[in-house]
């Protein structure tokens, strides 16, 4: 995986051709999960870093959380 | 297994009920109970209720009923209402009071780096609140894991209590962090196992100091 940016503790990351935003999903315990976003999310966040917090969001209201690290 | 504040699985929605018998309310000091449900990894049961009667009380007096907890519960996150469009601003204070009293800690399996949360803010508990665990579980690392609703083995050896002295934005969780997901998230400041809890801003380097456990 190759990290492409870093903002307020979510992390971009690429690997191949797929995108994910890696993020603490835990509570009072740390649990990083990478969430799979798509291309054209992965942009809005390089461009806005601050929407990578509102694209994990909008992945949470429709239940996905992501995979484990 | 599913602990308190591991993310369930994408496909599982099930609420909780009939959850752990732990006492971890500010007033009773918590205690660890060989044999408690404590953990969330089994209370995913069918609605999320206060973990205990203690606590259902508080939240009954609050007008936070089992209704309101449902309602506010079912919200998509991005639409959770603040905590004082629901909770009077005396339980809040006084919910935020114990943690002004006694610390703003975490307790994390190794030293934290750099800043400690992201966006949305970080969970953290009352200074109070693990000392009382760390002692009635007698500094057993799986006791405490298990009383905090862990992972098995996700402190390991040494843990470190990270304690924010000059923390900021403490506030009652609002369950749109990132932290607080929709089938283990409860209103109120408790999680689903009874730990009193609240969420700050992120916690910069030299906001902070940690001490290894042992």
């Amino acid at each position: 995986m190759h990290k492409i940016m870093e903002n307020e503790g979510i992390e971009l990351y690429k690997d191949n051709s797929k995108y994910y935003l890696r993020y603490d999903s835990g509570e009072l315990m740390i649990k990083m999960k990478n969430l799979e976003i798509s291309a054209e999310e992965a942009k809005n966040a390089v461009n806005n870093p601050d929407s990578a917090y509102n694209i994990i969001l909008a992945y949470h209201d429709k239940g996905i959380y992501g995979e484990d690290t | 297994m599913l602990r308190n504040g591991a993310p369930p699985d994408s496909t599982v929605s099930g609420p909780v009920v009939d959850s752990p018998a732990l006492s971890v309310d500010g007033k009773s000091p918590p205690g660890y109970t060989e044999g408690a449900t404590g953990g969330v990894g089994d209370v995913r049961k069918s609605i999320l209720v206060p973990p205990t009667e203690e606590i259902r009380e508080k939240f009954d007096n609050e007008g936070l009923t089992q209704d309101k907890i449902d309602q506010i519960v079912s919200l998509p996150k991005s639409q959770k209402q603040k905590p004082e469009t629901y909770l009077s601003n005396k339980y809040i204070e006084g919910h935020k009071q114990s943690f002004k009293d006694s610390g703003v800690v975490k307790i994390m399996p190794g030293e934290p780096t750099g800043t400690i949360g992201g966006k949305g803010g970080t969970f953290v508990m009352s200074g109070d609140q693990l000392d009382n665990i760390i002692k009635s579980c007698n500094g057993d690392i799986s006791k405490i894991e298990d009383a905090l609703g862990f992972d098995g083995g996700y402190l390991g050896n040494n843990p470190v209590i990270v304690e924010i002295q000059k923390y900021s934005g403490l506030r009652l969780p609002q369950g749109n962090e990132l932290g607080a997901l929709p089938e283990y998230w409860l209103p109120g400041g408790y999680t689903i196992g009874g730990i009193k809890e609240a969420v700050i801003d992120p916690a910069k380097i030299g906001t902070y100091t940690f001490r290894h456990l042992f």
